[in-house]
This record gives structure tokens, C-alpha cells and sequence, in this order.
């Protein structure tokens, strides 16, 4: 074996930067506007590949990625690195303790969440193969598994995401669809894995399928099991004994290396075994969140873009798009998806409204549906066609997740913020300049409207205030006290242009000071009114402006602006 | 709490030397608690056992008059299970040592965690009993957003206002999904913002749901730590050199599968940082009702 040449090298890493630059940039173009990077990353890789510039400068491409030779090896080798550190990545986020505590929810929603869309699809695909795109040769029955694999996976990331932009990460709904897609995450991967096995293992070496089949599954349960139980053990070891972060990052990559080599061997891919790695690392309480943190930078900003730019290198987008594919794709994908969250979130007990919201949550496919796919084509399980209508499903289904969700759950929750807002009870400026001081100003204003003598209402929210103290950051802090004989929930805001010190996290001075008395009886009144509070200021900027507000109306009219429509 | 049902506490004792500790410290906590003290014993019933466990309890300084001593026979996590049936037992005390192997899991495990996964009925472990105890000091309780949290909350209370001690009262919340999200799609700021307000709006819920049950004259201090289930709180107890760790739990046993998937509470009990209250919601029910007509 010769070294590689110098031209080879110079070509190597030409490839690598161009790759790397044009999905960055793209990349932020893409979360520019509020996408995710990964679409970006994908347009990058259809721009350089035989869809765009293949079409207007064959020769600059494939001086660039030529599409056989030693450079393109290397480079293939690389991305099967970075798709192997990604998986890793991956499956560090899958909390088994998570779905476990969560429970029989969502157990319900996961499996009702899988099993429909897996079993409509492997019924649809193992009628109508040569529809949805099935090459002649391949094996039907792969095919139709692999087809209802594609349908029931989800996309854990791009949930959270849509999740959390809504509010709903922390409620109990947003748990039990995280714990539901956490769940489908890691029996769609196995499933997937079995349906590789059943291509019979690899050509040259390897055993037989159901030899195959066995051993993954062995070592699935063996590395959620034993694997999971040694790797905690053995961190806080290699913590104790090695230079951080080093040690940890060497042994968790290392480890991963190893998985993928052996599941490469038994004949399913490399990135089962990083995945499960991932699972069993990411699972120990001794992994710190900031080694996990930076595993997760390098790879999300310098090994993912570089794999989803090359897949647009691989498949020309434009003549193998299939629209007619695309559109059937798209709608089984949906339709079995939605409607199995939806049935396993009402069999669970939750109201229709929100189990169609989980319905939708759980659509979002995200990348690992585009991962699952490339492999099927190296495979031969399907031709570019499919894979270009399940690139295409993926990213549609991520995109329209959130919106959807927006939509169905606009519902007027509870009071608005603003509605609790008087003229009379806003104080501009306040005059004091401690805590204490404030406390006891706004509690003077809120005595008339309440009917109660100042200093009760002070007392009550001191105390309040030194169990744990209501800076909130981003300038706010929201003094609250349940009163007895309060008979409806009152609001005191008060704006300090200089700052008052709260105690926040973030150390900021608080300028906008809201005063929250709630009846003592009724603590479900306090909740609402914290949410709304929550919600309202969830804003960085609304501080920023309101303290500038000069006016009460002002300061309306910026609460209402942020309460949106 | 004077009018409050008298609700037992049971003691666990076996025919060792640190019995007379243990039941030391039950005594010490049903004086707290206003409850009477029954002393159970699983073994055989003969003049021997019963004559050392006596002393035992004469030891402990207990006043024989006023405890009640239980001979019975059986595996010990359904003798005690029949007894919480047949009385009102408002918590379990028994004595444990402070780490357990795996291999001691998966033998014979020591009787004390065996209880605490199986009983019906709120189990306090003592790690290191004495014949002189003493107050707690320092009560770390954690809580989830639940029925069984607050009843648990309200024996932590009534012990805490007994003995005076300080109480911090945790909210583990995790994250997961979030890392790769903040990658895809949010820069290192926009994610710091995010988590900013995870954590402001987890403060919010828990001040508001520990304000609902607190009594007015115990202080509290309340933590919100971002973290695996069971590990921050951990951490928190060595942190505070606390004495007593509260878990709350549903009736439903720990099983293999909570070690497996490594539940919190499991997490606490193999380590026993402290002295370790795994509460259950059987007693939940009725301090539930209790906490509602108290203050009014």
C-alpha cells in the first residue's frame, strides 16, 4: 500500500473545507430562519454535489469529490467517522431512567407510536413495492421492514425543540412525549439492526442472518445491562486517574470505536455500536455535564455538517426526484404517525386535544430518518428515489411539526398576564432601592385595592421572600405571597430604572418588580399567575423595553405585544 | 399535633447488638412525632429472644410500660406488611448499613433495604444509630409535583418543627434531548437563555407547590438542581453535611427493574448517604385528610 500523494492530500482536504465552509454557512442561514441546521447542512451537500454544481461544472466537482480513486475513500472513511461520532452523540441523549419514571404513558404512546406506523407501513410496502419505489432485486420482505422502520421512527432533538419553543418541555404532556420518542428512538434503531441482520450479514465474511439477528440482540441487552452498570463504574476510575477532559473523551470514543467495529463485523452497520455506547455512557450519573457537552460541540458543529453536506454528494436530488413518491411518502408518513401518537395518548387517558398534539409532536423525523435511509441505500434496500422522498418527508415532517402544534393547543389557558394589570397598581419608579423597601412600597399600594392592612401583605411576602428568594433574571423578580382574606388575585408592578438586587441567577439587578398576592385557599391561583408571568417575560428584551415604557399604557401595551395574538 | 390520630411507629430490631440503638432512635423519633412505639421482631418466640430483646429496650430507654413488643415469624418484608395492615403504622424504623454491594443485591441483601423496597408503609432507614440520639439537624427532602410528595412533606414538617431542624427541600429536573438540540439549533448563547428559564420556571413550580403545604412556622429552603434523578440530590446531602434524606414513592415495590434502570430512589438506597425516609402514599391518604383539616 502506497502513501497517499500529495495531489490526493491537496484534494482531501480541499473537499473537507469546501464541505465543511458551505454547510456552516448554510447551516446558519438555515437557523436564521428558525430551521434547523441539519436542512441547511443537506442543501449545502445538494449544492456541491451532482444536483447543482455537478450539472454546471462536472469537472470542478469531480476534480473536487471524485466518485471513485483513493481520494474518495478517505473521504468516505471520514464521513463513516463522523456519522459513527454523531450516533454516539445521539444515543448519549437517551435516557432510559427517563422513560422508565415516566412510565406507563409513555410506554402507551411509544409503542402505540411505533406499532401503528410500523405495521400500516410494512402492509402498504409489502403490497406495493414497486410503488414506493423498491428496486426489483431487493428482497420484499427487507424492504417492506426497512419501509415500516422508515415510518416509526422520531427525531428526539427536533421534539425537544418544538417542546420547548411551545413551553411544554416541562409539563407533564412534554415528558411523557420525550419519553415516548426516547423510547421509539431506541427500538426503531433495533429494529433497524434486525432488518439489516436479515440481509443475511455481510458478503464476505460474517454469519449467517439469524446468527446475525442473535448476536445484536445480545449485545444490545448486554450493553444496556452489563455494558451500562461497568461504564459507571469504571468513570469516576478514569476520572480520578486521568487529565480531564482528556481521559473521559479518550475512553468514551475509544469504546465507541470498538462497539462499531464489532457491529460492523457481526454484518449490521458501525453506528449501532456507537449508538449503544452512547446509550450506556450517557446513561451514568458520572458522566459530567461538561464532558458531555463538549463531545456533543465538536461533533454537532464539526463532524455532523460535514456528514449531511456529503450526503447531497452521494444522489442527484433533481432527476431523482419523484413527486408523485414524495407525496405518497409524505402522507402514509404523517397519517400513520399522528394517528398512532394520538391512539396511545388516548388510551393513556389524556384529553383529544392533547393527544393530537403528541400525535404531532411525535411526526417530526429530523435526521435520523435521513441516517436510516443512507444506510438502506448503501445496502441496496432502496434506490435514490425512495431515499430522496424520505429526505424530503424528514425534513418536511421536522419543519411543520412545530407550527401544527402551535395551532392545536392555542387554547386560552388560562388568564392573560395583562389582565391582572391596573393603572392604579403601577408604580413608576419605585423609590426604594433594597429589597425590603420595595417589597414594603408595593405592598402599600396593594393594601387599598385588597382591603388589608400594608404591613400583613409585607410580612407575608418577606417571609416569602427569604425561603427562597424571586429574582428571576433578565431583570425580573416576582415577589409572591398567598394572603388570608384576599379574596382575588392581585398584581403590583413596579419599575426600579435602577436596579434592585433579588438575588438572581444570572447576578442582574431587577428592574421590573411584580408584586403577586394570591388568596391563601387557593394555591392553584398562584400557579396560574406564575405561569403567566412565566410566559409573558419568557422575552429577554420585554424587560429591556418595559423599563422604558414611561407610562402605564406603555407598559400595556408591551405585555399585551408579548402575550402575542 | 396533640389531636392527631396516634399512627404507631414500628421498630425493627434483631437479636443484634446495635438493636438497643435502633429502637433508641425510634423512641426518639415517635417522641417527636407524638406516636406510639411497637417493637417487632421476626424470629422465634422463645423466653431467649424475647428477654434479650427486653433488655434492648430497656437499654434504649424506652419505658417498657409504653412499648409494645411483637414476636412474629416469617419473611420479614411480609410480616411487616401484615402488620401495617393490621395497625396503623405510620412509618417503619430499621436499622441498615451504609453501602450495599451488587452482590449483596443480588443474594440476600440486607433485611433493612429488602423492607424499604417492599413495604406498604413510609420506611426510615438509620445508618448509624446511637443509644443516645440525637436531633436532626439538617432534613434534605426531595419532591416530585405530586400528592405523595406533599404528604411526605407533611411528616418532614412536623419532625422538623419537633427537632428543629433547618429543611431544604429539593427539585431534581432533567434535560434530555436538550444537548443535541442546542447544537442543531441554537448557538451557545440562545441555549444558556433556555436553560436560564428551564430553571426560573422549575423554581417558580416548586415554591408554589411547597408553599401550598407549608406550615407557616417551619422555614424552608428550597434548591432547584438540574441533574439525574437521585445523583444532584446526593450531592446536595454531602454538600450540606445533611442527616436525613427524603424520597417520596409510589406503593409500588422497587423492583430489579428500578436498579436496572436506575431509579432515583434505588440510587439512594445502595449509597445511604444519610439516614434515608423512603415515603410511601398508603400513610399519604390519611395525613392527606389530616393536612386538610389541620389549618383552617
Amino acid at each position: 500500500m502506497k502513501p497517499l500523494t500529495a495531489d490526493e492530500i491537496v484534494v482531501m482536504f480541499l473537499a473537507l473545507g469546501t464541505l465543511l465552509a458551505v454547510a456552516r454557512l448554510f447551516g446558519e442561514a438555515a437557523k436564521w430562519l428558525r430551521q434547523p441546521a441539519v436542512i441547511g447542512e443537506l442543501l449545502a451537500g445538494i449544492v456541491l454535489g451532482p444536483t447543482v454544481l455537478g450539472t454546471l461544472a462536472p469537472d470542478i466537482m469531480a476534480h473536487v469529490f471524485p466518485a471513485d480513486g483513493r481520494s474518495h475513500l478517505v473521504l468516505e472513511g471520514l464521513t463513516t467517522l463522523a456519522v459513527v461520532l454523531f450516533l454516539l452523540v445521539a444515543g448519549m441523549e437517551v435516557d432510559l431512567s427517563t422513560v422508565w419514571r415516566q412510565g406507563r404513558a409513555a410506554a402507551t404512546v411509544g409503542m402505540s407510536g411505533i406499532a401503528l406506523p410500523f405495521a400500516a407501513g410494512f402492509v402498504g410496502a409489502y403490497a406495493f413495492p414497486a410503488f414506493l419505489g423498491s428496486e426489483s432485486d431487493s428482497n420484499r420482505v427487507v424492504f417492506a421492514l426497512f419501509f415500516a422502520t422508515a415510518m416509526s421512527i422520531a427525531a428526539l432533538p427536533v421534539i425537544a425543540k418544538t417542546l420547548m419553543d411551545l413551553d411544554l418541555y416541562r409539563t407533564d404532556m412534554g415528558m411523557i412525549v420525550i419519553a415516548a420518542a426516547i423510547f421509539e428512538d431506541l427500538t426503531g434503531w433495533m429494529i433497524f439492526a434486525v432488518v439489516l441482520g436479515m440481509m443475511g450479514g455481510g458478503e464476505d465474511h460474517g454469519p449467517g442472518a439469524a446468527t446475525t439477528i442473535l448476536v445484536t440482540l445480545v449485545f444490545a441487552a448486554a450493553m444496556l445491562t452489563v455494558g451500562r452498570w461497568t461504564i459507571d463504574r469504571s468513570l469516576p476510575w478514569i476520572q480520578a486517574h486521568t487529565s480531564w477532559p482528556g481521559g473521559v473523551l479518550g475512553f468514551s470514543l475509544a469504546l465507541a470505536f470498538f462497539a462499531a467495529a464489532f457491529t460492523e463485523w457481526i454484518g449490521i452497520h458501525a453506528i449501532f455500536g456507537a449508538f449503544l455506547v452512547g446509550v450506556a455512557i450517557g446513561d451514568s450519573s458520572h458522566l459530567r455535564e461538561q464532558t458531555r457537552a463538549t463531545i456533543n460541540q465538536f461533533v454537532s458543529f464539526i463532524f455532523a455538517p460535514l456528514f449531511f453536506a456529503t450526503i447531497g454528494l452521494k444522489v442527484n436530488f433533481l432527476t431523482n426526484f419523484d413527486p408523485l413518491l414524495t407525496l405518497a411518502v409524505l402522507l402514509i408518513a404523517c397519517v400513520v404517525k399522528i394517528v398512532g401518537g394520538f391512539l396511545g395518548a388516548r388510551f393513556s387517558g389524556i384529553s383529544r386535544r392533547e393527544s393530537w398534539s403528541i400525535g404531532f409532536a411525535m411526526n417530526a423525523r429530523g435526521a435520523m430518518e435521513i441516517i436510516l435511509g443512507l444506510l438502506a441505500l448503501q445496502f441496496g434496500i432502496i434506490g435514490e428515489r425512495l431515499f430522496v422522498s424520505l429526505v424530503i418527508m424528514a425534513l418536511v415532517t421536522s419543519i411543520m411539526s412545530g407550527p401544527i402544534m402551535q395551532v392545536i393547543l392555542n387554547r386560552p389557558k388560562t388568564r392573560r398576564f395583562s389582565s391582572y394589570l391596573n393603572s392604579r397598581l403601577f408604580i413608576d419608579p419605585l423609590k426604594a432601592v433594597r429589597r425590603q423597601d420595595a417589597i414594603t412600597e408595593l405592598a402599600q399600594a396593594a393594601s387599598e385595592a385588597a382591603a388589608l392592612e400594608p404591613a400583613v401583605i409585607a410580612d407575608a411576602v418577606w417571609a416569602r421572600e427569604r425561603v427562597l428568594s424571586t429574582g428571576l433574571g433578565n431583570g425580573l423578580a416576582i415577589p409572591h405571597a398567598r394572603i388570608r382574606g384576599l379574596r382575588a388575585p392581585l398584581v403590583v408592578a413596579g419599575i426600579a430604572p435602577g436596579g434592585i438586587d433579588f438575588n438572581a441567577p444570572d447576578g442582574a439587578l431587577a428592574r421590573i418588580i411584580l408584586l403577586i398576592l394570591t388568596p391563601y385557599e387557593d394555591s392553584a391561583a398562584q400557579l396560574d399567575v406564575l405561569a403567566a408571568v412565566a410566559r409573558t417575560f419568557a422575552r429577554a428584551d420585554l424587560c429591556e423595553k418595559a423599563v422604558k415604557a414611561g407610562s402605564y399604557t406603555e407598559f400595556l401595551a408591551l405585555v399585551k405585544q408579548a402575550e402575542g395574538p | 399535633m396533640a389531636d392527631a390520630p396516634s399512627r404507631t411507629i414500628l421498630v425493627l430490631a434483631a437479636r443484634s447488638p446495635r438493636a438497643a440503638a435502633v429502637i433508641a432512635e425510634a423512641r426518639r423519633l415517635a417522641q417527636a412525632l407524638g406516636a406510639p412505639l411497637a417493637v417487632l421482631h421476626v424470629g422465634p418466640d422463645d423466653a431467649d429472644s424475647r428477654s434479650a430483646l427486653l433488655r434492648a429496650i430497656e437499654d434504649a430507654r424506652c419505658d417498657p410500660g409504653g412499648v409494645e413488643l411483637l414476636i412474629r415469624q416469617g419473611r420479614v418484608e411480609v410480616v411487616i406488611a401484615q402488620s401495617a395492615l393490621e395497625r396503623d403504622v405510620e412509618l417503619v424504623v430499621a436499622g441498615a448499613l451504609e453501602r450495599e454491594g451488587v452482590l449483596q443485591y443480588y443474594t440476600l441483601g440486607s433485611v433493612a433495604r429488602r423492607v424499604a423496597r417492599s413495604s406498604p408503609c413510609p420506611v426510615l432507614l438509620v445508618r448509624q444509630p446511637r443509644l443516645a440520639p440525637e436531633p436532626y439537624r439538617h432534613i434534605v427532602a426531595s419532591v416530585h409535583y405530586d400528592a405523595v410528595s406533599s404528604a411526605m412533606l407533611g411528616l418532614v414538617f412536623r419532625l422538623a418543627r419537633e427537632e428543629a431542624c433547618e429543611v431544604d427541600i429539593i427539585s431534581e429536573y432533567e434535560s434530555p434531548g436538550l444537548n443535541l438540540m442546542f447544537g442543531d439549533a441554537l448557538d451557545s448563547r440562545q441555549s444558556e437563555e433556555l436553560r436560564r428559564r428551564l430553571h426560573a420556571t422549575e423554581k417558580l413550580r416548586l415554591s408554589a407547590f411547597v408553599d401550598a403545604v407549608r406550615p407557616e412556622d417551619v422555614g424552608v429552603r428550597l434548591h432547584c438542581l438540574p441533574g439525574r434523578h437521585g445523583t444532584a440530590t446526593i450531592e446536595h446531602v454531602h454538600k450540606s453535611n445533611a442527616d436525613l434524606l427524603c424520597f417520596p414513592h409510589s406503593s409500588a415495590p422497587l423492583t430489579f427493574w428500578d436498579k436496572l434502570f436506575r431509579h432515583g430512589v434505588e440510587y439512594a438506597l445502595e449509597r445511604l448517604p444519610c439516614d434515608l425516609l423512603l415515603f410511601r402514599p398508603q400513610a399519604a391518604r390519611v395525613e392527606a385528610s389530616e393536612h386538610q383539616a389541620g389549618p383552617g
